[in-house]
């Protein structure tokens, strides 16, 4: 069969298939237009510095009144849960009936080098979780934390735990000394402090030269030669370049807030070991005693399954699910399974667990005697999505 | 006249005796550079580096010699002008018997097996510190006023001994770093990353205990400040660079052992005559697989972690080194550097927390109002 191998005839044929494709491909990179991100319309409600607050426009039908906030990570940006209209967990989710809110970090320069953890839990996101309160009506809202963005909901519902109805978390790291995940062993010997007093701020293209040696041959050489393969694809092609544009388009960190993410949890994983303070207040596990979603992938590189898994037993919560999804970081957004099994495995969950009135109807607010339950339809939901942004300095 | 005769006739048995002499001493020189007169004669001794300061020398002590006797009635043209012309060139054949001399004390300090005594080194060049004491004395000594002698002596002195001991400690870790690398370059069949890193290291180290502690020293002037913050940064880059030698020598090493691993498996799947690759690109995924692993395994070693750690740390150390010396070389333009623009984000961020703590205050107040 080697012989086969070393048959030059076979080598020229691949030869020629791959310069064929080559030719294609160029004719298709040099004709592909500027690639579009971020189809699902939405509209800006709330901003605070360079946090930024949007509304997803509602589908036909509200399943729940109860909204959900959506917390991303710092590290690169949200819209990897709306990269395209046939990948998108948010148009998903909105199909399925969900009233969705998700905040955009923005791009922190070195003017926010300052700004600490306790800047991003307890003023953005609070302010952001006031904001929908206010603006919906409801006592209690729906929480959705994606990776880092994940571990901020779960500090956050822990100090707050009054405002969250139901917490979901997906690809969370809690347990940070976890030895599965490169970054969990890199980061024990990592010079934090002098990192930020150096940089100040983390530069995104920093960050990514760590991301990409977590597989090296993978993520530098194979995802270029696999795109060859598909280069006579105009789809294809556009599809990369999509990725490629959210992969690389990375925002810088702010320099106290990674400083105390990295010390406090990755090296001391104090969240796990109930030591971490925000405010000088002690984040509580236990406190969390609402419904909790707690999704993870088993071929995750990034946050491995070993560190998202035990935030189960650490919670107070009785009504706990533990969701496991075959498949990667980003798959667990952008794969076609993705479309079909999660976004309606999440919004089942949350409907199931969606508040109803006395009457039978859904509420948002049983506990205030059914207020919100005035904004069932999504003709409100949409009329109310056209308030003008509010501007928290007024 | 007959004084006047006498005088010549003098002067002329004089020069025949000096033209005998001289071509005496001319093949009494050749014979003794040829190595004709063994080593029992004084310049047997001496080594082959001696051998043209040698010559030199002695043809110098020949003609000045003939010359004073030549011109002996002649006052104040003869003797002392030619005596004085005579040891300027005397200096510098004097100073080039101090230079062999001193390759022959280094040459010496080096053993045959090329390793260097820098015990030894130091004691021979301490002899060497006192016959160049003994050089200045007799090449200023005689050209200075009397009043001016001390300076002949001072500069024969301790001096010469400290910069001696200074040079030899500024060139023995070459010496040491030239002797290791030729002994790896003959003893290595091929290069690897491990001898890379060796050599780095002893050039870094070699660096350090010369250059670097010259680098090091306090800097004075105008530019003090400055040079000192380039100093510090070079510094810094070298031991960066030192780090990130290693770590390109930990990356190749798993490169080598992926390819040793790749052959292992091409072997195995020969063997077993069925699943070797069928084309080229299943000979890729193979290889890029194969490497992926060996470098996951590589990453995930507690030493490449600290590895990675010291490189990034190192990094950040010469980029504030960096950063300072930049600051320092552009304080004067017109524009506010990292520094400045850092303390006005801090006044900034101080102040919105400030107008942030204060609103909310102000909501409470109106709060509280509305109850009342």
């Amino acid at each position: 069969m080697l012989r086969e191998f070393m048959d030059p005839k076979f080598f020229v044929e691949e030869l020629e298939e791959v310069n064929r494709k080559l030719v294609k491909g160029a004719e298709i990179l040099t004709g592909i237009p500027d690639v579009e991100v971020e189809p699902t319309p939405k509209e800006l409600v709330f901003e605070e510095d360079k946090m930024k607050l949007y509304h997803y426009l509602p589908g036909e039908r509200l399943s729940c009144p109860t909204p959900i906030l959506i917390c991303y990570a710092l590290v690169n940006r949200q819209y990897m849960m709306d990269l395209q209209s046939d990948r998108s967990l948010i148009r998903n989710l909105l199909g399925q009936g969900l009233d969705i809110y998700i905040i955009d970090w923005g791009y922190p320069d070195h003017g926010d080098r300052y700004v600490t953890l306790e800047d991003y839990i307890d003023v953005y996101l609070d302010d952001c979780v006031e904001f929908v309160r206010e603006r919906t009506g409801c006592e209690k809202i729906n929480l959705l934390g994606v990776c880092q963005g994940g571990t901020f909901t779960v500090i956050y519902t822990a100090l707050y735990p009054q405002k969250i109805r139901n917490l979901v978390t997906m690809v969370t790291p809690i347990d940070f000394h976890t030895t599965d995940g490169l970054l969990n062993v890199w980061s024990q010997h990592m010079n934090i402090d002098n990192m930020v007093d150096t940089m100040g701020i983390i530069p995104g293209e920093f960050m990514n030269v760590g991301f990409l040696m977590l597989k090296p041959f993978q993520l530098m050489v194979d995802k270029y030669v696999g795109l060859m393969d598909n280069l006579d694809d105009p789809a294809t092609v556009a599809n990369f370049v999509r990725m490629e544009k959210w992969i690389f388009d990375s925002p810088a960190q702010a320099g106290e807030a990674y400083r105390k993410f990295l010390k406090d949890l990755y090296q001391e994983n104090k969240l796990v070991k109930g030591e971490l303070e925000i405010g000088g207040r002690r984040v509580d596990l236990k406190r969390i005693d609402m419904p909790l979603l707690n999704i993870y992938a088993t071929e995750d590189h990034l946050v491995p399954p070993a560190s998202s898994i035990p935030l189960n037993d650490l919670v107070g919560s009785e009504d706990k699910t533990l969701y496991s999804f075959p498949g990667g970081h980003i798959g667990i957004y952008v794969s076609s399974r993705s479309q079909k099994e999660l976004a309606p495995k999440v919004s089942e969950w949350l409907i199931e667990r969606c508040p109803k009135g006395r009457d039978g109807k859904q509420v948002c607010s049983p506990e205030a005697g059914g207020k919100g339950a005035g904004k069932p339809s999504a003709k409100e939901a949409r009329k109310t999505a056209k308030k003008p942004a509010k501007d928290p300095s007024s | 006249m007959q004084e006047s005769g006498a005088a010549w006739s003098d002067m002329w048995r004089t020069w025949q005796r000096m033209q005998a002499d001289a071509y005496r001493g001319w093949m009494d020189m050749w014979l003794r550079a040829w190595g004709r007169q063994g080593k029992a004669d004084e310049g047997g001794e001496k080594g082959a580096a001696d051998l043209p300061g040698d010559l030199y020398r002695r043809w110098l002590e020949f003609t000045r010699e003939m010359m004073e006797r030549f011109a002996a009635p002649a006052q104040g043209v003869g003797p002392e002008t030619f005596t004085k012309m005579f040891q300027s060139a005397d200096v510098y054949t004097h100073l080039y018997s101090m230079w062999t001399g001193m390759y022959g004390r280094y040459r010496k300090a080096l053993g045959e097996d090329g390793e260097l005594d820098l015990k030894a080194l130091g004691g021979l060049l301490e002899e060497w510190a006192d016959e160049y004491r003994e050089l200045v004395r007799k090449i200023f000594a005689p050209a200075l006023p009397e009043q001016l002698q001390w300076v002949a002596e001072l500069y024969s002195g301790e001096i010469p001994l400290m910069a001696s001991g200074l040079m030899a400690k500024i060139w023995a870790p070459w010496f040491e770093y030239a002797r290791e690398a030729a002994a790896r370059g003959m003893s290595l069949a091929k290069p690897s990353p491990e001898a890379a890193v060796e050599m780095y290291e002893g050039w870094r180290k070699a660096y350090e205990e010369s250059f670097g502690r010259l680098l090091r020293a306090p800097v004075m002037g105008y530019y003090r400040e400055a040079a000192e913050k380039l100093v510090k940064a070079v510094d810094s880059l070298n031991e960066f660079n030192l780090v990130l030698s290693e770590f390109y020598a930990s990356l190749q090493g798993a490169g080598s052992k992926g390819l040793e691993r790749l052959g292992e498996r091409l072997a195995a799947m020969q063997a077993e005559e069925k699943g070797e690759p069928m084309s080229f690109r299943d000979l890729y995924r193979l290889w890029w697989q194969t490497n992926e692993d060996i470098y996951i395994e590589l990453f995930r070693t507690e030493e490449f972690s600290r590895l990675l750690g010291s490189l990034v740390d190192r990094g950040m150390q010469f980029r504030q080194a960096f950063q300072a010396y930049v600051e320092e070389v552009t304080k004067e333009l017109p524009f506010p550097n990292r520094s400045e623009m850092d303390h006005l984000y801090k006044t900034v961020d101080r102040l919105k927390r400030e107008v942030r703590a204060l609103k909310k205050e102000l909501a409470e107040f109106k709060a509280s109002q509305k109850g009342e």
